[in-house]
């Protein structure tokens, strides 16, 4: 049955994904939630909330209020906050919804353009609805930043490439996706090693409000995430940055990404296209998770030898242009299972995934765990396998060539 | 200087309903709802919840009421263990806009041929609501019904713990030929559950089941009496008085108030040195310092929650100790982290109803417990 989760717990919800983008950017979050959202944030998707918790909290409306309304006492509580009553003012105010704010359809624009007029501060607002899943929330706050900040003053003189250094931003470095944070050390070496400048990460892993304001001036995006695939179009649209797409594991496929990057920087094509070894002849294996993180593994998978064909599978962003025929897009459980009973020798997902095996027909693919916090939250963090960067983990290789080949190897 | 943790009370709703054998739980409602689970440590008890996680669509279009009967079926079908009671769980979304639940829940019965009942989450905030925590144990207790004859059994209401063997609450009870004493946790099947419903009295050990214990007894005739944990051999002597009276018996307790006074004594003799008591989540933190100051221990701080109810309870009245208030307002997931034996802590307090919580905490000060 659709939307019925009986091995797994739902995954993470677009409030958590755009927290996650937002974090650390000094802003003010209102969530038009009843502490619900919030506490799901702070309790389960948000890890560096027990170091540096966050200026965010729910409306404080009642229900009465809610029913009559009365969002008035909403503005109140942004203005009252927003004088710096914790001692520091925000540099923003971001205002998202949750269930109920969606059930009842408030106008969360005019709200946020309210509180903005009447506070002096930049307000965001992030219509995100407690039902969509993370990477919604990572797309609309990407967006909101960018609609806020990335838009370039047409005054603004467009700063020169420093000694021929192509400038990259980083699209979508999500912790939620990549929890293990020395991925994005080891993508940002491999940039500077291939002489690009790193111009600016969006996504909440390296928070940093004035590199907002620097996005527009990049040579070339790189779009880590599937969310921010829609950010890097629209930019490519509006301010002619184009962009190239992966997460690259292994020496062969940072080479790869490199040239990509580099060949969409001057004008030529840019890494839009999918991913497209042809199959090979050896055991199928599934890729369970962010699509391209996932897009990532799979070139490594195939440049290793490691399997035949490899299929993605994910339950977040999905765009066909990065996709091969196989992959897909999971709607929720009952999609899991269908495509863990399509005969792959292996698969390759968050740890809770093996739990939905039990429903799964004979044969099963021999599973290998690879820790997604969006789907078992912080649980088995500690387990996540380095993979980005010229040298990624090889025991975790060697486990997932085990699996694929079933020791006939 | 020490900090004693005697008592970790943590009774999340996923984890009282796991307490109850063949109960299923189907949460209904928007992911974000749902996602909460895991913070409730819910993957302990995954076997044990489903999720239908629901539109804003399914919600307004009228069709929620199929789709709920649809997933129950499903999960009644599919799940192991056998499910033999089902309760649907929702949240804010379907407080707001008033779905009929009594009718779904009464659906979902006539298809799935196992009793239902609903508990919804209402985290809207109106002035002089109180917890949530008294409709969920009340709407858990619906799953009792009326029995011809009630015994001489006594249900123990308010924990998730069975009490330790030699426990002098099944003993006093016992010599006086009253029993047995019925818990959550010492219910091993659904019947054994149902089996609830024939008890004679309900002894209820925390305010928030006292919603439960008043509709049992409307409802299925049973009286109850609240008698709250206590660490004061006095309190705990009054306490039998009143499950005696209920019965006509009289409970002897003499000798056990006798032996956890001189056992509390020798301990605070033995361990004369200050400490801090981490008193978050006990029932009646301050009422537990003043039973050990009153047996001679020298307990320099307690520690307690802000905003917990139980733990503001009495604390105007408290001078001559220390307090020290912890900076989170709730409990935190990180805070639960460090306290890897949570598990093990949280029934403890109910475990040792009677004298012997006394002894217990006793036993903790003077350092021969494993939970300091």
């Amino acid at each position: 049955m659709r939307n019925l989760w009986m091995r797994l717990a739902p995954p993470s919800v677009d409030v958590s994904g755009a927290e996650s983008v937002l974090f650390g950017l000094g802003g003010r979050l209102l969530v038009y939630d009843n502490q619900g959202c919030v506490g799901g944030v702070v309790r389960v998707d948000e890890r560096r909330w027990a170091e540096a918790p966050q200026d965010m909290e729910s409306a404080r409306l009642s229900e009465v209020d809610i029913e009559l309304g009365r969002n008035d006492r909403l503005v109140e509580q942004a203005l009252a906050e927003s004088e710096g009553s914790g001692g520091r003012r925000p540099t923003f105010i971001a205002l998202l919804g949750g269930p109920v704010s969606a059930c009842v359809g408030t106008d969360l624009q005019a709200l946020a353009h309210t509180i903005g007029r009447r506070s002096g501060l930049p307000a965001l607002c992030i219509e995100t609805n407690g039902h969509d899943w993370y990477d919604r929330g990572v797309s609309k706050a990407l967006a909101a930043l960018y609609s806020q900040w990335g838009r370039p003053a047409a005054s603004r003189p467009h700063a020169l490439t420093v000694e021929g250094r192509e400038r990259v931003n980083v699209l979508g470095a999500v912790l939620l996706d990549m929890e293990r944070t020395d991925w994005l050390d080891a993508l940002e070496r491999d940039l500077e090693r291939g002489g690009f400048e790193l111009n600016a990460v969006l996504g909440g892993m390296r928070p940093d409000g004035e590199a907002l304001a620097r996005m527009g001036d990049a040579d070339v995006n790189l779009v880590v995430n599937a969310a921010a695939l829609a950010l890097a179009r629209t930019m490519e649209e509006e301010l002619g940055i184009p962009y190239a797409v992966g997460l690259p594991m292994g020496a062969r496929s940072c080479e790869r990404l490199r040239t990509r990057l580099r060949s969409a920087a001057h004008g030529g094509p840019g890494g839009v296209e999918g991913p497209g070894a042809a199959a090979r002849g050896g055991p199928a294996v599934l890729l369970v998770g962010e699509q391209v993180a996932m897009n990532g593994l799979r070139e490594l998978l195939e440049d290793k030898g490691v399997a035949g064909r490899v299929d993605v599978a994910t339950f977040f962003a999905f765009d066909r242009r990065i996709a091969r025929t196989g992959d897909r897009r999971l709607a929720d459980e009952a999609g899991l299972r269908e495509v863990l009973g399509q005969g792959y020798a292996c698969a390759v997902a968050d740890n809770l995934v093996e739990r939905v095996l039990a429903d799964v027909p004979s044969p099963h693919p021999r599973f290998v765990a690879l820790p997604h916090a969006p789907l078992s939250g912080r649980r088995f963090l500690d387990q996540i396998p380095a993979l980005v960067g010229p040298e990624p983990d090889s025991g975790f290789m060697a486990r997932v060539a085990a699996a694929a080949w079933g020791g006939k190897r | 200087m020490r900090t004693i943790h005697p008592y970790y009370r943590a009774l999340g709703t996923t984890r009282v309903a796991r307490q109850v054998s063949g109960l299923h739980t189907l949460f209904v409602g928007p992911a974000a709802c749902a996602r909460h689970g895991f913070y409730a440590n819910a993957h302990l008890h995954a076997d044990y919840i489903s999720y239908l996680t629901t539109s804003l669509l399914d919600v307004s279009s009228g069709r929620l009421a199929s789709l709920v009967v649809e997933a129950a079926r499903e999960v009644v079908a599919v799940r192991s263990p056998r499910i033999e009671a089902l309760m649907l769980y929702s949240g804010c979304e379907d407080e707001l806009v008033c779905t009929d639940f009594a009718s779904i829940a009464r659906a979902v019965e006539d298809a799935c041929g196992v009793p239902v009942v609903h508990f919804g989450k209402n985290r809207m905030f109106v002035e002089g609501r109180g917890s949530f925590f008294p409709t969920f144990y009340r709407s858990l207790f619906e799953l009792l019904e009326p029995v011809g004859a009630h015994d001489s059994g006594v249900n123990l209401i308010g924990s998730i713990s069975a009490l330790r063997p030699g426990n002098d609450f099944e003993e006093v009870l016992t010599a006086a030929g009253l029993g047995p004493v019925r818990t959550l946790k010492t219910a091993r099947t659904f019947a054994d559950f149902r089996a609830m419903a024939a008890s004679g009295l309900n002894v209820v050990i925390d305010e928030d089941f006292r919603e439960a214990a008043c509709d049992m007894r409307d409802r299925l005739g049973i009286p109850f009496v609240y008698l709250p944990l206590s660490y004061d051999p006095r309190e705990v002597g009054a306490a039998y008085d009143a499950v005696g009276a209920a019965f006509c018996a009289d409970l002897g307790w003499r000798p056990r108030y006798e032996r956890a006074c001189y056992v509390a004594r020798a301990a605070a003799s033995a361990y004369p040195a200050p400490f801090v008591l981490d008193a978050v989540g006990v029932g009646r933190p301050i009422a537990c310092v003043r039973a050990l100051v009153g047996m001679g221990f020298a307990v320099d701080g307690v520690v307690t929650m802000v905003g917990d109810r139980a733990s503001e309870h009495g604390c105007g009245e408290l001078t001559e100790i220390r307090r020290r208030r912890p900076g989170f307002q709730t409990i935190s997931y990180d805070y639960k982290a460090h306290m890897p034996v949570v598990e093990e802590l949280a029934p403890l307090e109910a475990e040792f109803y009677g004298f012997a919580a006394l002894e217990h905490i006793a036993g903790l000060v003077a350092g021969e417990g494993d939970y300091t």
